[in-house]
């Protein structure tokens, strides 16, 4: 009798969430974006970032172990061979006129309102959790999602995530960004151009839209994406300055 | 306190070493051993060097080379007040409006397991000396991955601290010039010969060690020395470690470590404990009063450690502005009771002066006393605090805004930077720095009021 009653609470809650459009989010959902945004645990790419007064970075990109990144700039010339080593979450720059790694803290900007945790971090399944998935109007013929993320852990650089996710292979759209709080909305960021990339369809282009600063847009465009391994040595401060 | 008498600043003009005080310097080696340690050093070139670059050529592959540069115009101004201690600041040298033009090229060129690092530099100035320096030169072999070797001239820095960093063990920061940004200030002074390895393991620990003998014109002028560091980071801590033991003419150990507490929030700090003391004191019996005929005295004081530290705390805002607040203590300054003979000394001779006693005496004290007092800090207790923002106007301009202000006699000095980059290549840079205090005040006490520094750099 308590397993009948039990069951029907059960269909009745499921019914009630589905009536107000929220459904179960399927476990390994983050991973599977993770999946279409990283090409692997290792590899490495660039990005070209252009802010909105026009200015322009270029940038090399190791990835090892999904948690550890090496972003190298390349371009602009005043400020060529800088490189940021991220591991998990710690973050050190090396600044070659400085002679020395500094540890910085992730929130540090890059440009144009785009930190550079968002550039060397592209897994939202080791950080964030799944709190409610809800069905969005259909606009395009195309089912969406709203995956709506908050923080594992305090030192993650958003509080709260919306992530809003389209077709059965929950390709990454849109996300939002929160503060602290969870309600005041930082950035949205667009996952664009989306092309054949190692076996698999991937966004190419992130237009992130600062609305802290009244919504400027800095665009990323990701290119030259190879499965490598790069050395565990190279992901210790110690080793930027040999990085070429 | 052992004391050596180097300075009689009173009836003997200009400083002086005594042989036992050049012989402080070196205290661990003696010269037959550094002739022998000399011919080791090359024994070593030829091996680390000479055989891998022979395995190297055999390899397959071809050289691989990167080159750029800067070439940087700038126009300096300094206003100077006079005081007790510079009566004279142009007599003294000091320069009140300065034409700079720098070039600085940056070489590097690999092949297999070996690479080569130059930096040459040229500095033109309308007021001083042009010098030709070569800042870095190196080759580095890679045994592995993981383990390398190097020998040649460069800069090698440890330590987190942004305000004066106790780990930089070997480096004088009066070196730095402070109109440069901190992308610069650091790696255009010369670096020290040196032979040295460098072994990572994984991605948490790594030994860094190397020897920079002075032998002939290497290392000319300055003591043998030899530094060993072990960093361990602990990544589920997000923190990092870093151990130095190092030998000079005031050995010591050090210790460095960084923390984050959040994406915004960093704790840091650097100690240094180093044996004896570099500073010229007054040598007076307590009570008895100040003459002109007193001596300044250099501290050699190898029984005595001091400490050196700095402890920082930064925050980073949403906006991407980054505030750093640092404390700094220096045991190896003076106290208010040596700083109180000291001023007194001053002031006398500027009374001296004033009153035309002594001829020529006072002027040549002063001199004197100006030299022995050039250190990048002189008293014990600071406060620092920096500000920066990467863009604050939207318009690709950067700012940065420090304070370093004396705890004790409250003066400091307070600098503004605006650096906006036109193009990829272009930075146009304004900075300006005033000292603040009064009288014998530490950072009145060279006779800078005022600097600024208008610049153009051109990266290549």
């Amino acid at each position: 009798m308590n397993r009948v009653n039990t069951l029907s609470c059960a269909v009745l809650v499921v019914c009630y969430l589905n009536i107000n459009g929220v459904v179960h989010a399927e476990p390994d959902i983050l991973s599977r974006v993770d999946a279409i945004r990283a090409p692997g645990p290792n590899f490495s790419f660039e990005i070209s970032l252009t802010s909105a007064d026009n200015q322009r970075l270029k940038m090399s990109v190791r990835v090892k172990d999904q948690v550890k990144s090496l972003v190298r700039y390349l371009q602009p010339a005043r400020i060529a061979g800088r490189t940021i080593l991220f591991v998990e979450r710690n973050m050190w720059i090396y600044v070659p006129g400085s002679r020395r790694a500094l540890r910085i803290s992730p929130r540090q900007q890059v440009l144009g309102g785009v930190i550079s945790a968002d550039i060397a971090r592209m897994v939202y399944s080791l950080d964030y959790k799944v709190d409610r998935v809800e069905l969005l109007e259909d606009e395009s013929g195309e089912s969406r999602r709203r995956l709506v993320l908050s923080q594992k852990s305090k030192d993650v650089a958003y509080s709260r995530i919306d992530l809003i996710v389209g077709g059965e292979e929950v390709r990454p759209l849109r996300a939002e960004f929160y503060a602290a709080n969870g309600s005041r909305l930082l950035k949205t960021a667009f996952f664009e151009g989306y092309r054949e990339v190692l076996g698999q369809k991937r966004p190419t282009v992130l237009r992130v839209v600062d609305h802290m600063a009244a919504n400027v847009t800095t665009t990323l465009e990701y290119s030259n994406y190879s499965l490598d391994h790069t050395p565990a040595s190279y992901f210790q401060p110690a080793f930027l300055k040999r990085l070429r | 306190m052992q004391t050596k008498i180097v300075i009689r600043y009173m009836f003997k003009i200009g400083l002086r070493r005594t042989q036992s005080e050049r012989l402080d310097q070196s205290p661990w080696v003696c010269s037959k051993l550094r002739s022998f340690a000399a011919r080791i050093f090359i024994v070593i070139f030829v091996v680390i060097v000479c055989s891998p670059f022979q395995v190297a050529l055999a390899k397959d592959g071809t050289w691989s080379s990167a080159t750029n540069g800067i070439i940087h115009f700038g126009l300096e101004n300094n206003s100077l007040e006079k005081n007790n201690l510079v009566p004279d600041p142009q007599q003294s040298g000091f320069k009140q409006s300065t034409k700079v033009q720098t070039s600085r090229v940056d070489f590097k060129a690999w092949k297999g397991l070996l690479e080569f690092n130059a930096q040459l530099r040229l500095a033109l100035s309308s007021e001083k000396d042009s010098k030709a320096e070569v800042d870095q030169w190196y080759a580095e072999y890679s045994l592995t991955d993981e383990l390398f070797l190097y020998l040649g001239r460069r800069n090698v820095v440890f330590g987190q601290s942004y305000g004066t960093n106790p780990l930089d063990v070997f480096f004088d920061p009066l070196a730095l010039d402070r109109t440069l940004n901190e992308d610069r200030r650091r790696r255009e002074v010369n670096g020290q010969d040196m032979l040295g390895f460098e072994a990572l393991r994984s991605d948490t620990f790594s030994v860094i060690g190397y020897w920079a003998p002075s032998y002939s014109r290497l290392n000319q002028g300055r003591p043998d020395r030899a530094l060993i560091a072990v960093t361990s980071l602990f990544l589920k801590w997000n923190a990092d470690i870093t151990l130095l033991a190092f030998e000079d003419s005031r050995p010591g150990v050090g210790l460095s470590f960084t923390k984050s507490v959040d994406d915004a929030i960093l704790l840091y700090g650097d100690v240094s404990l180093r044996r004896g003391r570099d500073r010229f004191v007054i040598s007076r019996d307590q009570g008895s009063a100040i003459s002109p005929g007193d001596f300044l005295m250099q501290t050699s004081d190898h029984k005595q450690q001091y400490v050196e530290t700095s402890l920082g705390f930064s925050y980073t805002f949403e906006s991407g502005a980054t505030i750093n607040t640092e404390y700094y203590y220096n045991q190896n300054g003076y106290t208010d009771s040596e700083w109180g003979k000291i001023s007194q000394i001053i002031n006398i001779n500027a009374g001296n002066l004033a009153q035309g006693r002594y001829s020529g005496l006072p002027e040549s004290n002063l001199l004197s006393l100006n030299s022995a007092l050039r250190h990048s800090v002189v008293r014990r207790h600071y406060g620092f605090v920096r500000g920066y923002h990467p863009d604050p106007f939207d318009f690709g301009m950067s700012t940065e805004a420090t304070v370093f202000h004396n705890l004790q006699d409250q003066s400091g000095v307070a600098s503004l930077r605006l650096e906006y980059g036109v193009k990829s290549s272009v930075l146009l840079g304004v900075y300006i720095s005033t000292n603040c205090g009064s009288g014998m005040d530490e950072f009145r006490l060279h006779s800078n009021k005022l600097s600024s520094a208008l610049y153009v750099t051109v990266y290549l």
